[in-house]
């Protein structure tokens, strides 16, 4: 799943900018962003994994 | 804020980003933008994303000038001219308690915060976009929002917001590496490698130095560093999740600060001088209570008064209490922290800075003019300056005599100074004395004082100017020019 959120992936945009990204600091904020994006899709997978407190929810909006 | 020299236009005081530069003109602070900052200047004064701290006054006050306002500040034909409030007091990283660096490193993640959720972002996050009015910092780089690439999960100025807030507050908590030397001589602050070996050779394979340099130093050597592209932007699945990943690393670069902002409160040489190790009877310190007291009351309300060598802030609490503006000095980082929270804590208008005036800061950066030097900053600025039980430290530790003392004094306010004349009958003079002969035979308090710029710090005989107890005088002085 890393592998799909690493960030390596493609490129967007030149970085433009006069601040210093660093290098091992840039490599080390990949990495913690690599294991917080997998956590976005582990959140995902438990939200669609938990369909009674979704269907609570929709009904709670349904009635409103 | 930052002055590069004088220039056709005024002082130049910014020229590092290029979306704009910042000049000092007849005491007005101007921001010219460029085409590349006029999108971030859009964000900062129109959009709603920082609408909350504006209104809490953490931003400073800026305006957009219109055409002939521009024309008249000889800057016509210029795309957009915007105008900043100044701060009446400038003050710069290396003079700041480690207290007041946490403080500005949370206000740089509000306003990172604040961007993020209008889809925008922070492009530098740096201690000198933050100055001090009285407790509260103001951030003040109206350039620094700028329009995000919604899949791009990085945030560019994070390597800057580590070495310059939470590199310097684990250097001075933990190694003993106070901000004067930390700023004075990295204004970008250190490097990876430089703070692991502050934490020595067991320390930096520990939390928090692993996570916070170490693996980061190594990762500097690592290959991937020199591929192409390696330094360009990313993108991930969905807006959702850069905006996810964001946040996170926002909220841990916050706790992190926090942790690290814990560690900085100790005790030192002179943080118990108010307190248990006090050198005065209970009853003549009521009676010099009393004497600051009245000298202050002779001020108007809002008038700046300069504490030098202030301690824990007794007497800079007790001006700003009675409505004046205060900066108070002290060598001491940890009093000066201190001072800070007390200020913070009763909203009490106190600008604490860790200046020695024995060797008060000069100027510093590109040509030494990036920020000013602290005497240029303060002279002429103060209606009262407060050398209460100072001069004998000046006298007998640096070896500075009384008339020097009350030169430089003369320069600083424009209307009192407030003296406590320690002698050699006292403990805490003998104790600093050391067996060796006093330097300048106690003759400060005796005549009035000319200095070579024409300024004479007067004496007055008045029974209210004048105050002895024990082995301590105190006199209010004026100072007049000749």
């Amino acid at each position: 799943m890393a592998a799909v959120v690493l960030l390596g992936a493609a490129t967007a945009r030149p970085a433009y900018g006069y601040t210093d990204p660093g290098s091992g600091l840039l490599l080390w904020q990949m990495v913690g962003a690599a294991a917080v994006g997998s956590l976005f899709y582990v959140k995902r997978l438990l939200r669609w994994l938990s369909p009674k407190k979704k269907t609570e929810k929709d009904e709670g909006q349904r009635e409103e | 804020m930052k002055a590069s020299g004088k220039s056709e236009a005024g002082e130049a005081r910014g020229f590092r980003d290029p979306g704009g530069r910042l000049m000092e003109r007849g005491g007005r602070l101007l921001r010219v933008v460029g085409a590349e900052g006029r999108e971030c200047a859009r964000l900062f004064l129109e959009d709603g994303c920082l609408e909350g701290l504006r209104k809490t006054g953490r931003l400073v006050e800026t305006r957009r000038l219109t055409e002939a306002e521009a024309e008249e500040a000889g800057l016509g034909g210029e795309t957009e001219v915007l105008e900043h409030r100044p701060v009446w007091f400038p003050s710069y990283p290396a003079e700041w308690a480690p207290e007041m660096l946490a403080e500005a490193g949370r206000l740089t993640l509000e306003v990172a915060e604040a961007a993020l959720r209008a889809g925008a972002g922070l492009k530098d996050a740096t201690p000198y976009n933050v100055m001090y009015e009285g407790w509260r910092a103001v951030f003040l780089d109206a350039l620094s929002v700028e329009p995000r690439g919604g899949l791009d999960p990085l945030w560019r100025a994070e390597a800057q917001f580590r070495r310059t807030f939470l590199y310097p507050l684990a250097a001075a908590g933990r190694c003993g590496v106070g901000l004067k030397e930390t700023f004075g001589v990295r204004r970008e602050g250190p490097e990876p490698e430089e703070l692991a070996e502050w934490a020595g050779p067991v320390r930096r394979w520990l939390p928090p130095f692993l996570g916070l340099c170490t693996l980061p130093a190594m990762l500097n050597r690592s290959e991937r560093v020199a591929e192409e592209g390696f330094y360009e932007g990313r993108k991930c699945g969905s807006e959702e999740q850069a905006r996810f990943i964001l946040e996170r690393r926002l909220r841990g670069l916050r706790k992190q600060l926090e942790a690290l902002a814990g560690g900085v409160r100790g005790r030192s040489k002179w943080s118990g001088y108010q307190g248990e190790e006090c050198h005065y009877a209970a009853e003549d310190l009521a009676a010099k209570d009393a004497f600051v007291r009245e000298a202050l009351g002779r001020l108007k309300p809002g008038a700046r008064v300069l504490d030098v060598g202030a301690n824990l802030g007794r007497y800079s609490l007790m001006a700003a209490e009675m409505g004046h503006s205060v900066v108070a000095i002290d060598a001491d980082a940890v009093v000066m922290g201190r001072l800070y929270e007390e200020a913070k804590r009763r909203k009490l208008d106190v600008l604490p800075l860790v200046v020695d005036f024995a060797n008060p800061p000069g100027g510093t950066g590109w040509g030494n003019r990036e920020t000013k030097g602290f005497l240029e900053r303060a002279e002429g600025q103060f209606d009262c300056v407060l050398m209460l039980a100072v001069m004998h430290h000046l006298e007998l530790v640096n070896g500075v005599p009384a008339e020097e003392v009350m030169e430089l004094v003369g320069r600083l306010t424009r209307g009192m100074v407030v003296v406590e004349w320690v002698g050699p009958e006292d403990a805490q003079y003998r104790k600093l004395l050391r067996g060796r002969k006093p330097l300048c035979a106690d003759t400060g308090h005796r005549a009035d004082l000319r200095s070579p710029s024409g300024r004479t710090v007067t004496k007055r005989e008045a029974a209210s100017d004048v105050l002895c107890i024990s082995e301590r005088r105190l006199e209010c002085r004026s100072v007049q020019t000749d």
